[in-house]
């Protein structure tokens, strides 16, 4: 798989147009739920400063994946803070077989060492089982956790970051739910999660029961130079686990 | 003409650009954040892609719309002004012109269309010739 890294905050107009054009069919392929117009402002137009998208090819030159990362910086609850925000989707069978996730992890770390004066967190509605369950299996810390309850003061921080970026509650007994629109869609049967093989993701499922309708689980990560070098390690031992029991 | 007014100043639309203008004494970050969403508009309406800026705003600002300004603002304005200038009147030292200038080239990109100039605080009318000519370049 060949990989294309776009600096999208660097694009003009016909140039952001040209590659939501481009990205928008994959789009398509991979969730339901999303309009183009809605896509093209939330992904490519985003108010981020910066936003760097990564394109993932086959080796026939189609697009297969993405990866869209963007940095906010806002001042919440009197502090500054350095929010990053990810949406990412592959093709079923390209799946699991690269390593994009490390190339934004790098490139968070960058932004994070170039931020000393804001305090950094991994923000995210997350709208499916195993895009949770990776962040969970591989962040040092990770809010809501199966592992203990969220602390007040990351709640609260939570609420304050779901209403910075208007992130509707669905129901007031599940305020962690949040409306987002985005379906993944699943080929063929629908994914039983195993508790013993992937507890991470049955919390999930838990947690966010109508995921399936288009609503996400507020989740937060801290995101320091310390966490996301912690978290590099781990991913880097699973993987490097994962090619031993395959070899 | 004037085209809008707050408590934290006002938007004036000339033939070829558009100038904020700031009220003194205090400003309230609602009205700041007020008036530089509706120079946006303004720029839309009108199809006018260039903004004669006043620094002041940066000396005197809380750090809400300081951050506000560098993170938000000014990328809504990149993205609709692609192709636009803009001429920031800064200080009169040479070396707030030259951070001024730096900050900026590091959040709008070196390579990108939108061209930025920044001009001493007494160099308006050298700021308005600039920004008038049919494609500046900084």
């Amino acid at each position: 798989m060949l990989t294309q890294k776009i600096a999208v905050h660097r694009l003009n107009s016909a140039e952001r147009k040209s590659l939501s054009l481009r990205m928008y069919p994959l789009q398509a392929q991979l969730f339901t739920g999303v309009e183009y117009d809605t896509f093209r402002q939330y992904v490519v137009d985003s108010t981020a400063w910066p936003t760097w998208i990564y394109l993932q090819h086959s080796e026939q030159g189609e697009l297969v994946g993405y990866l869209a990362l963007h940095t906010f910086r806002r001042v919440i609850g009197g502090k500054r803070r350095q929010i990053f925000r990810m949406e990412t989707g592959k093709l079923p069978s390209y799946r699991g077989k690269d390593l994009v996730v490390l190339r934004a992890m790098g490139r968070m770390l960058l932004q994070s060492l170039s931020a000393v004066r804001y305090e950094s967190f991994f923000f995210a509605a997350m709208v499916y089982p195993a895009s949770y369950a990776m962040a969970a299996k591989y962040a040092p810390r990770l809010w809501p956790s199966r592992r203990q309850p969220t602390p007040p003061e990351q709640e609260a921080l939570l609420f304050e970051l779901a209403a910075s970026f208007q992130l509707k509650p669905v129901r007031a007994d599940r305020p962690l739910v949040r409306q987002v629109g985005w379906i993944t869609r699943e080929p063929g049967k629908k994914v039983a999660w195993n508790s013993t093989i992937n507890p991470h993701a049955v919390y999930f499922t838990e947690a966010n029961p109508t995921f399936d309708q288009g609503h996400g689980l507020l989740t937060l990560v801290p995101a320091s130079v310390a966490a996301i070098c912690r978290a590099v390690i781990r991913f880097l031992y699973g993987r490097g686990q994962r090619l031993l029991r395959t070899s | 003409m004037l085209c809008f007014e707050n408590p934290a100043g006002c938007i004036l639309l000339h033939p070829t650009f558009v100038q904020v203008i700031w009220a003194r004494g205090e400003r309230q970050d609602e009205h700041v954040m007020e008036l530089m969403n509706q120079l946006l508009e303004v720029g839309k309406q009108h199809h006018l892609d260039r903004l004669l800026v006043d620094q002041e705003i940066m000396q005197s600002c809380s750090i809400e719309v300081e951050v506000w300004f560098k993170y938000d603002w000014l990328t809504r304005a990149r993205q609709q002004f692609d192709f636009g200038a803009a001429a920031i009147l800064s200080g009169r030292s040479l070396l707030v012109r030259l951070a001024t200038t730096g900050f900026l080239r590091h959040l709008l990109g070196w390579t990108g269309t939108f061209q930025i100039r920044v001009f001493s605080a007494g160099e308006q009318q050298q700021a308005i010739e600039w920004l008038s000519q049919p494609s500046p370049r900084a």
